[in-house]
């Protein structure tokens, strides 16, 4: 993969939430080179440094970027009109590490349990991990892919159907209870772990707060039959791994989000 | 064919003879080998790469950069691979890039400079050291720059230890920095390069957290140009020695009004960050201008604000 520097035309805004858009725009080159967990840096007019999005979906040369609202640059890029530029950096990043089943382990084959574990707009880069899965793993083992989904009230709940749609098996987590379990995606993942046949191979993929990830962390404590990969977020510099602006704190030192991450092993971190 | 008299945007620092007048500033554009293949390394004067230290340093703690309405706070704390890694792992790369490289150093005293300097003196692949007498982002220490006294120290320290060209790099937060370059420059210093960042902070009201983890850092970017601007003037009508100036440009007039106001280079910080090939369009048009202007020799520039 080698990052690029494109300009885009915006093909489409659409809100989908209050606060959250879909932003799609065709870039071939884009659409061949990235893969799930990538990033994306975007200028945003009047803004200062690049905003960086995660790659939400890709169907053709069209690609997709999920965001919420935050502050200045979001809501600017909210926006944008059908037509207007982007000028973007990408794809960057290291991206989620696909573990696939050994096919000449059977017991395994059958073992595997993928979980993505999306907190609210965290569900940006899963869409296209679980695009992915879909679209490679072809088994017979239904369901693949799990994917918990946790949101504020229901109204809140991103993607559902679409990942439904894509053969996802989804569960939601609500804060109010007004949809699916009352609480967060970590009681979701309890029962998911406490559920499955003895001698899986878990996978979870997840994206959102860090509190999120560190209850995950909570969970997975002494289990070594369970792996995590966590994409994170911090402020960032370049994205390309020269300004060592956007670090976090790992077991091994400081780590660059644009250029070790932004996807870590769950374990590297605490 | 007509032959043209060529426009000359060569410019002399020290030893350092430059093809165009524009370095990409120090910490905002690595070693320069990273950004191999996404750059157009004949548009860039000379690379200023991050600043090294004796040792290697973790840096500061996150987050270390945040945007402000019309700049950028950053406190990377010179996070950096040491001089030894920097000399067996960097140099190498760096020298298959076609461009001049100015080495930024940093110390916690006038022995770690005099060594580190020493070091880069004795290395070949070394065309120019630039002593970051200005960073903001390290705890508990002063910054050299803001004493006058101290800046002369240092310096002359150094000028000992090398005749390679050397460069002093001064912050811009202190009451007379007119004061400050002349000590550098009396001191031995071939050059000046101004301004480092401004002290800036910025808090999160929500969570009443400063939204830089060390608290503060430096200013850089356009909101800090005017002030930049102003006090290269100041020095560059003083200094007999170069003054590579900047501070918050991010295009070609900006760069030009850097050249009117005495500098013999400058310098594109921040702006690296979002668009790595910065050079390439500021050079372009300082060419544009200069063809406007009809002026042949980019010197001329220099200092020539109508007042
Ligand atoms: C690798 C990566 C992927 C991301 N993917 C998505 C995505 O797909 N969808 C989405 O909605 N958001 C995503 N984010 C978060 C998104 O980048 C921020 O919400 C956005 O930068 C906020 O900009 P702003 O100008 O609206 O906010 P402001 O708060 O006004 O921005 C001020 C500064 O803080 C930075 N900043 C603020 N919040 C964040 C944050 N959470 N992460 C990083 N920088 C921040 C901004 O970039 C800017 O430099 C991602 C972040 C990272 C690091
Ligand atoms: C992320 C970042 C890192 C920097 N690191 C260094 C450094 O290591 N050494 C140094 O002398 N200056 C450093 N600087 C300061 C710049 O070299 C420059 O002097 C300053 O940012 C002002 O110019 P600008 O507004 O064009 O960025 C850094 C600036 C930024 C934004």
């Amino acid at each position: 993969m080698k990052p690029k520097q494109v300009t885009v035309k915006v093909d489409k805004i659409e809100r989908v939430k209050t606060d959250v858009f879909l932003l799609s725009f065709v870039s071939g080159y884009l659409a061949k080179e990235s893969r799930p967990g990538n990033f994306l840096h975007i200028k945003v007019n009047s803004t200062i440094l690049r905003r960086p999005f995660s790659v939400h979906k890709v169907s053709g040369n069209k690609i997709y970027v999920l965001f919420r609202i935050r502050g200045r640059g979001t809501d600017i890029l909210s926006r944008y009109k059908k037509g207007e530029i982007l000028d973007i950096i990408g794809p960057l990043g290291n991206g989620f590490e696909v573990r696939r089943p050994k096919t000449e382990d059977r017991r395994l084959k059958t073992g595997i349990q993928n979980i993505l574990i999306a907190g609210g707009i965290g569900v940006a880069p899963l869409m296209f991990l679980a695009q992915h899965f879909t679209k490679t793993l072809n088994t017979n083992h239904q369901p693949l892919i799990t994917i918990l989904l946790g949101a504020k009230n229901k109204k809140e709940v991103l993607c559902e159907q679409e990942l439904k749609k894509l053969g996802c098996k989804v569960y939601v987590a609500t804060e109010d209870g007004s949809k699916g379990i009352k609480g967060t995606v970590i009681g979701l993942l309890e029962r998911s772990l406490w559920t499955r046949e003895p001698g899986t191979q878990t996978n979870l993929y997840s994206c959102g707060p860090k509190e999120m990830f560190w209850n995950i962390n909570q969970i997975l404590e002494g289990r070594k039959d369970v792996n995590c990969q966590v994409s994170f977020e911090q402020f960032m510099g370049c994205g390309l791994g020269i300004c060592c602006a956007c670090t976090i704190e790992t077991k091994n030192g400081y780590k660059k989000v644009c250029k070790d991450g932004p996807v870590f092993d769950i374990r590297d971190i605490w | 064919m007509m032959n043209r008299p060529k426009t000359n945007l060569g410019v002399t620092i020290g030893k350092l003879r430059l093809a165009n007048p524009i370095i990409c500033a120090s910490g905002t554009f690595g070693f320069g080998e990273e950004l191999r293949g996404f750059v157009d390394f004949g548009s860039v004067g000379a690379i200023a790469t991050k600043t090294i230290t004796l040792e290697p340093r973790a840096g500061n703690p996150p987050p270390r950069i945040f945007e402000t309405e019309c700049g950028v706070i950053n406190s990377v704390g010179l996070e950096n691979p040491g001089v030894d890694k920097f000399i067996s792992e960097k140099l190498k790369a760096m020298r298959e890039i076609d461009t001049k490289f100015i080495i930024s150093v940093g110390g916690g005293s006038i022995f770690e400079y005099s060594k580190i300097v020493q070091r880069l003196d004795e290395t070949k692949d070394v065309d120019a050291i630039e002593v970051n007498l200005s960073c903001p982002n390290i705890k508990n220490k002063k910054i050299v720059s803001q004493d006058k006294k101290e800046t002369y120290k240092v310096v002359k320290a150094l000028r000992k230890v090398t005749s390679k060209t050397l460069i002093a790099k001064i912050t811009p937060e202190v009451s007379d920095i007119v004061s400050v370059a002349v000590a550098a420059q009396d001191a031995g210093a071939d050059a000046l390069a101004l301004v480092n960042t401004f002290f800036a902070m910025a808090i999160n009201i929500e969570t009443a957290k400063p939204y830089i983890g060390n608290i503060y850092g430096g200013y850089s970017g356009p909101a800090i140009k005017p002030m930049s601007l102003y006090r290269v003037w100041r020095v560059a009508s003083v200094v007999k020695i170069p003054v590579i100036g900047g501070g918050g440009i991010t295009d070609a007039d900006a760069a030009i009004e850097f050249l009117l106001a005495g500098a013999t280079a400058v310098s594109l910080g921040t702006v690296n960050l979002v668009y790595p090939n910065k050079a390439k369009e500021v050079l372009a048009g300082i060419i544009e201008y200069m063809r406007r202007k009809n002026i042949k020799d980019i010197n001329k520039l220099r200092g020539s604000m109508n007042v």
